[in-house]
């Protein structure tokens, strides 16, 4: 009975950390420009998932596993918000170029989501090309002036687009 | 023209200037910096004599300051400067204005007499300092984040032996430079500038911080 017991502490004590776990990856990946969609469509939800916790390879598989499967019954909204996804898994793994071209078909199907110009923003900072960046972030600001991830980008720009200079005059 | 070394009693203001003062006049383009000695009476004359060229020159002036509330405020005929201070902070200082230019002003107080040293130490003290450590600032990362640019001018005194003491923040135009400017500030150093012996005195200087972003285009 004792030992039945003290089983069961232990598995509510590690369903508590698998928990705190998941929370805090979720939590550390909130500033990756990714967007949480899929309803509806596993692959899509399993994909958004991946990109969330840092699986990009993994995401962008199911993501688009999930775009084939749904390519005749998808809305335009849920597809640009795919590519959107795989945008943003393309530019946080490092491949900019391609992460760009996502973010083109993703806006090209709606030109009025906030998240794919920050997806963009972010992958032209990644080739250190400011002044698109800079473009892109301005109409994600337009779309979404309370976007914490579009200050933080902002952040990260100005501090490669701006050298610091410090004149110190002694009056004596 | 010198002032004894003084630990800052955080507690005690000015609110009636009487005494006398060592002042740094900063941001005049064509003059540079300059230093006076401000003597202020208590029946509201003010006497300043300039120092210039590495001496004391007898270029003393008797002109009427006024105070209305907490405002102080005189017209100086000579470089035709209107200067003004609020009392009631922990140092004299303000700023002053002609029809197209304005700068500053800081003065520490003066503990002794003007005219009781020799040629020799009023000639040490009317040089320069020389800077032996000139500390910089790094720019703080969350201004350039955020494109803030500023300025801070900080005035102090330099011991004989080139110690920087009581800084004073004159102007500090966003929160952020505050502590690398200070930081900087009390890292530097200047040469002694009188013998060891006359370690108790201290002379007024300030230093002006300018943060500037540059942005480069890509």
């Amino acid at each position: 009975m004792r030992l039945f017991r003290f089983i069961n502490i232990c598995r509510q004590y590690l369903s508590f950390l698998l928990f705190f776990f998941v929370c805090s990856q979720l939590m550390a990946q909130q500033n990756t420009p990714s967007t949480i969609i899929g309803v509806g469509n596993e692959y899509l939800s399993a994909g958004s998932f991946a990109v969330s916790i840092g699986q990009y390879e993994e995401g962008i598989r199911l993501t688009e596993l999930g775009l084939q499967q749904g390519s005749l019954n998808m809305t335009d909204t849920y597809r640009a918000s795919a590519l959107s996804n795989l945008c943003a898994a393309y530019a946080a793994k490092g491949d900019a170029v391609t992460a760009i071209q996502r973010c083109n078909e993703s806006i090209f199907l709606v030109s009025n989501n906030w998240r794919a110009y920050i997806n963009r923003a972010y992958s032209y900072y990644s080739l250190n090309e400011l002044v698109e960046a800079r473009f892109d972030l301005d109409a994600a600001n337009a779309l979404n002036p309370d976007s914490r991830q579009a200050v933080q980008l902002r952040g990260m720009i100005n501090e490669q687009a701006y050298r610091p200079r410090i004149i110190m005059e002694d009056h004596q | 023209m010198l002032s004894k070394v003084y630990a800052q009693e955080f507690d005690s203001r000015v609110d009636r200037p009487i005494g006398q003062w060592n002042c740094v006049l900063y941001g005049n383009p064509m003059i540079g910096d300059e230093r006076s000695f401000f003597s202020f009476g208590a029946n509201n004359i003010l006497r300043i004599t300039r120092t210039i060229e590495g001496a004391i020159s007898s270029n003393s002036v008797d002109l009427s300051y006024e105070i209305e509330g907490n405002n102080l405020s005189f017209y100086d005929t000579i470089s035709g400067r209107t200067f003004n201070a609020t009392l009631g902070g922990r140092t004299l200082s303000g700023e002053w204005r002609t029809r197209t230019q304005q700068g500053g002003w800081w003065c520490s107080p003066a503990g002794v007499d003007e005219g009781i040293f020799s040629d020799a130490v009023i000639e040490t003290y009317g040089r320069r300092l020389d800077v032996e450590v000139m500390a910089s600032p790094s720019y703080p990362v969350q201004a350039i984040r955020e494109v803030t640019q500023g300025r801070v001018v900080i005035c102090f005194e330099v011991t004989t032996l080139g110690e920087i003491i009581n800084p004073n923040f004159i102007e500090v135009s966003d929160e952020v430079f505050r502590a690398p400017s200070l930081d900087a500030l009390v890292r530097s150093k200047y040469r002694s500038w009188l013998p060891m012996t006359e370690d108790e005195f201290t002379r007024p200087a300030c230093r002006s911080f300018i943060y500037r972003l540059d942005y480069v285009y890509r």
